[in-house]
């Protein structure tokens, strides 16, 4: 039947700057996939929580206030926390190069910077992605 | 001038024109714009048939104002060149303050963190990680105290970037300026104050919509009585374009937004020959110069028609437009950032051409991170190179008259009006908010731009073309936050809630609650509760329960 | 894949994960659903089910986040369904019902799941029925199923609902107007929500001439209820309104009539959509049907004239044969 991939686009952070969440979340709309929007400001027990209830196999995080850090390790943890290994977990917005080394570390698959093209978010996202429970 | 001859030599030329491009000797399909407005390739006055100079231009510092809002424009005086800065603590940026305006800055403007735009104290869960990163963090009246220490306040003019809670922050200012002994009457600068543009683009939005207009209006009429010289408002379509909008549509949505706020204060009561002429704007200039002429023209024409026509402003004040500048952002490339100066450039002429009354110049590694003091000094040096070497603030308007610039001049308006029209259909702004109309709009628009970059239908130089594999990647110093002003600003704000006299802090957010539930003008609680050292988050708190939050339409 | 009890398991057990998969499988019609749905039937059958709809921008999400958190507050479990009919054309949707949700949505008797309109075996209102059963047997007390607008899709999503919520607001008269028929229908309880805007008394006036045209009932009068969502004003009116709507359909008995109702609507849709389904499968198989199907698009045979060529076929080929192919 048809059975799509599901994606998260999360956007954590104080700021209110959606454009490039909206841009992928209608990027990856356009190629097929359900996209759950989560809409700003939401925390890493918020983001978390709603990639559970939704069932999604990736979580995308936009965040451009500065705080990435600080925000997906915390999500990471959240994961790790309730032994979920079968959600992709990738970024974008204007994090360091430094930072990103860091993300990388800690199981972020891939962060995509300012200029990034969509179309390469979402062909790698359809690349990576591990449908859970087939 | 003979048209007939005219018309005859225009249909050669494009005959002529027509065969290259039916020959496919163009070099492009498509000749668009930064909005993907597609222009002529040639204007002449046949554009400008019928065009009547007094109408639509007028002279400078006379109605419609096209040309400009004074009469010598920048021969007396130049822009004002103000640099957007903030960071960190309020020590911090205290002294990076000082060092701008020895280095010839003549207005401060002050960016806050990204809690403080929210209505957050440092201490709460929600701000962490984000305490002092894009801004400067102010919990209480202590902090903007020492933010504008050594500042004398009565010979600065002061702009502060902040919106849902802008009078709280206008109120501690006062009460600073109180300490200083500076009058009231002396203070000039500017809030943003602009909610609007939030819920369309910016998102920083608090409480809904119409508490929120209400409080705007506390602040005009509160400003209007006691703060003669303070710009009440800055109604901005700076966000609006960074959201991704066109350049019509961020003068479109920036009128109609000013619009309604001149409805709900004449709804109070307000004289618009009053109140009229502390309002001001804030635009984006970005890269397509010619559009962006049109466009800070167009604005000046449009709103003075308004305020005469349908308002029926008589004061010249109250009918002319003044903004702020700020090049755009978004245009920005973290590939080759040195290119940004050499767009910043642009577009700060285009701003000057269009006759702005102040301009902020970005940084070129703003695209990575906050700026470093070089990229500063860089971009506040490429308004003065403006200023004083390139000869484009010697002649008023020196583009008008241009065919082609009146000609788009004239599409902006038109286009505008069209907007007008739909919005007022759909039962004006808050209405149209609701629908989502104004999110959608944005939203199509950044999506067919990213999409044509994708496409190569749009060259951005060292992101899809002209990439060298040098450099492509920033690099250079970054500024970076460190991680311990967090800890000392929530040290420092828990030590303050213990010193302070709790008793006056909880009498007089009483009197605040009972001012907003009452419908009273909030401002004269609001310096009641900054004065006992009330917090924001708490004085927010107070409006969130009395006004509700508001949580925005999903819309794509 | 096949069937795993395990998941059942950890579902009857309370494990969010567990039934986000499980709605995930009944949604995508994967292979073998119908045996999850077997194994939950024992556990379906003690929620209250209610609808709410109305146009966009009315607030409906915001005030199905405070009326959650009401019943949250009275210690009930909820669950919130947010159908979304959005987006059919590339396959793909953006559902962003979940932006209103505030604090709640950590409560652990909380459970949030957006639902899109899928171009698979069933609609989207068949999906909708069957995600509500899985939150019954998740054993959510109170599902809230919100949609927007009326619909074909979403009328038949609240006659899966107990009691069904008109949201509207002032000035937004035309969109009842334009949806009367449907509204009137399906509306137990109307509110009209942000009623601090101009123009409420007239919306306020307009309902209640319609609801006139109700016929008579002496047992129950569809109350108009104003509210402010944004500040909790009206939501615990809603609650209890939905409360009174409860009791009367118990004790006049329409409850047990319209789950009855349901159930068997719920049959007839499923058995409908499956018998196509089967007779379009092999009709495709049948020798001339290709050939049929290209007169058809040529004009050489009427569509009514191949009709009935196809029909006489499924009388004689298929429902008079014995069906071991």
């Amino acid at each position: 039947m048809s059975e799509k991939i599901k994606v998260l686009i999360a956007k954590p952070g104080l700021d209110g700057h959606d454009r490039g969440a909206k841009v992928v979340a209608r990027a990856f709309r356009d190629a097929g996939f359900e996209v759950i929007y989560t809409g700003l400001r939401q925390t890493p027990e918020q983001i978390v929580n709603a990639a559970i209830e939704e069932d999604v196999d990736a979580i995308g995080v936009s965040i451009l206030s500065g705080a990435h850090n600080h925000c997906f390790s915390e999500i990471m943890n959240l994961l790790k926390h309730n032994s979920i290994d079968d959600i992709m977990v990738f970024g974008g917005g204007i994090i360091p190069d430094d930072d990103v080394a860091y993300l990388k570390s800690i199981g972020v698959a891939e962060v995509f910077g300012p200029g990034t093209p969509t179309d390469d978010t979402v062909k790698f996202v359809k690349a990576n992605v591990r449908k859970g429970n087939e | 001038m003979n048209l007939e001859k005219m018309k005859e030599s225009f249909n050669k030329w494009k005959s002529d024109y027509n065969k290259k491009k039916d020959a496919s000797k163009l070099r492009q399909k498509k000749f668009m714009s930064v909005s993907s407005y597609e222009p002529e390739p040639l204007y002449t006055p046949l554009d400008l048939q019928d065009f009547d100079y007094f109408e639509k231009l007028g002279i400078p510092g006379d109605y419609p104002f096209t040309r400009g809002v004074h009469n010598t424009l920048y021969r007396e005086r130049l822009w004002t060149m103000r640099q957007f800065a903030g960071f960190g603590t309020a020590k911090q940026s205290n002294e990076r303050y000082k060092y701008l305006l020895k280095n010839g800055q003549t207005g401060l403007s002050v960016a806050f963190h990204l809690p403080t735009l929210m209505g957050l104290d440092s201490d709460n869960p929600l701000s962490r990680g984000e305490i002092g990163k894009d801004g400067v963090a102010i919990d209480t009246l202590a902090d903007m105290e020492t933010l504008f220490d050594g500042i004398p306040l009565d010979k600065v003019s002061t702009s502060m970037t902040i919106n849902a809670p802008a009078a709280i922050l206008l109120a501690m200012y006062i009460a600073v300026a109180k300490k200083h002994g500076v009058a009231p009457e002396k203070l000039s600068g500017t809030i943003q104050n602009d909610i609007l543009k939030e819920y369309i683009a910016q998102k920083t939005f608090i409480f809904p919509p119409e508490p929120s207009i209400k409080l705007i209006v506390d602040t005009i009429e509160y400003c209007s009585k006691h703060l003669p010289a303070w710009n009440t408002i800055s109604i901005s379509g700076y966000h609006i374009r960074e959201a991704g909008a066109t350049a019509l549509q961020e003068l479109a949505f920036t009128l109609i937004d000013g619009r309604t706020y001149v409805e709900a204060a004449i709804a109070r009561g307000l004289d618009v020959n009053e109140f009229a002429p502390r309002l001001s704007f804030f635009f984006n200039s970005h890269n397509d110069f010619f559009e962006e002429v049109a466009k800070f023209r167009a604005a000046r024409r449009i709103w003075a028609k308004l305020m005469k026509e349908k308002f029926g402003a008589s004061s010249q004040r109250a009918q002319l437009m003044r903004f702020h500048t700020q090049t755009a952002g978004c245009s920005l490339t973290a590939n080759q950032i040195e290119n940004n100066i050499v767009r910043v450039t642009i577009q700060a002429l285009a701003a000057v051409m269009g006759g702005t009354q102040s301009l902020h110049t970005n940084s070129m590694d703003e695209a990575l991170a906050l700026p470093t003091e070089k990229a500063v000094r860089i971009a506040l040096r490429t308004q003065q190179i403006i200023a004083n070497e390139s000869g484009a603030a010697n002649v008023i308007d020196p583009l008008g008259g241009s065919y082609y610039v009146e000609k788009l001049t004239d599409e902006m308006e038109r286009g505008v009006m069209d907007y007008f029209d739909r919005i007022d259909r759909m039962g004006g702004v808050l209405s149209a908010i609701d629908k989502g109309f104004f999110q959608s709009e944005i939203s199509d628009a950044a999506f067919r731009h990213q999409r044509e970059i994708e496409k190569n239908e749009r060259i951005v130089v060292g992101v899809n073309s002209y990439c060298d594999g040098n450099g492509e990647k920033g690099g250079g110093d970054i500024l970076k936050i460190d991680e311990k002003v967090e800890r000392e600003q929530v040290a420092a704000l828990t030590a303050l809630k213990k010193k302070r006299d709790n008793d006056k802090v909880k009498s007089s957010l009483e009197r605040l609650k009972n001012d907003a539930r009452s419908g009273a003008n909030v401002m004269y609680a609001l310096i009641d509760c900054v004065e006992a050292y009330a917090s924001l988050g708490e004085m927010c708190d107070v409006f969130r329960e009395v006004y509700g939050v508001y949580e925005e339409p999903p819309m794509f | 894949m096949s069937f795993d009890a395990s998941l059942v398991g950890r579902f009857l057990k309370g494990d969010k994960r567990a039934c986000a998969r499980i709605i995930s499988i009944i949604e995508d019609r994967r292979r073998g659903y119908e045996e999850y749905m077997e194994a939950l039937q024992p556990h379906v059958g003690s929620a209250y089910i209610v609808g709410i709809t109305g146009p966009p921008g009315v607030g409906k999400s915001t005030l199905i986040n405070r009326l959650a958190a009401e019943y949250l507050h009275a210690g009930c479990s909820i669950g919130v369904i947010a159908v979304d009919p959005s987006s059919p054309f590339t396959g793909g949707a953006v559902l962003g019902d979940r932006i209103r949700i505030g604090e709640i949505a950590l409560d652990p008797k909380f459970y949030f799941r957006s639902l899109s309109s899928r171009g698979s075996l069933g609609g989207l209102s068949e999906a909708a029925v069957d995600v509500i059963r899985v939150m019954d047997a998740f054993k959510k007390e109170i599902i809230l199923v919100e949609t927007v607008g009326t619909g074909q899709n979403e009328v038949d999503v609240m006659r899966a609902c107990d009691t069904t919520v008109v949201v509207t607001m002032p000035g937004a008269g035309d969109d009842i107007q334009a949806q009367k028929a449907g509204i009137l229908e399906i509306g137990n309880i109307f509110v009209i929500n942000k009623a601090d805007r101009d123009g409420c008394e007239r919306t306020l006036r307009e309902l209640q001439s319609m609801l006139m045209m109700n016929p008579l009932n002496d047992k129950y009068e569809t109350p108009i209820i104003l509210a402010k969502s944004n500040i909790g004003e009206g939501i615990a009116g809603i609650k209890a309104a939905v409360d009174k709507h409860r009791a009367y359909l118990e004790t006049s008995g329409w409850f047990s009539v319209n789950r009855a109702e349901r159930n068997a609507r719920a049959f007839k849709n499923i058995m409908n959509l499956k018998i196509l389904d089967e007779i379009n499968r092999r009709l495709s198989r049948a020798a001339n049907y290709e050939e049929i199907e290209s007169q058809v698009k040529s004009g050489a045979l009427s569509p009514h004239r191949a009709s009935v060529q196809l029909m006489e076929y499924i009388d004689k080929k298929i429902l008079h044969h014995s069906t071991n192919e």
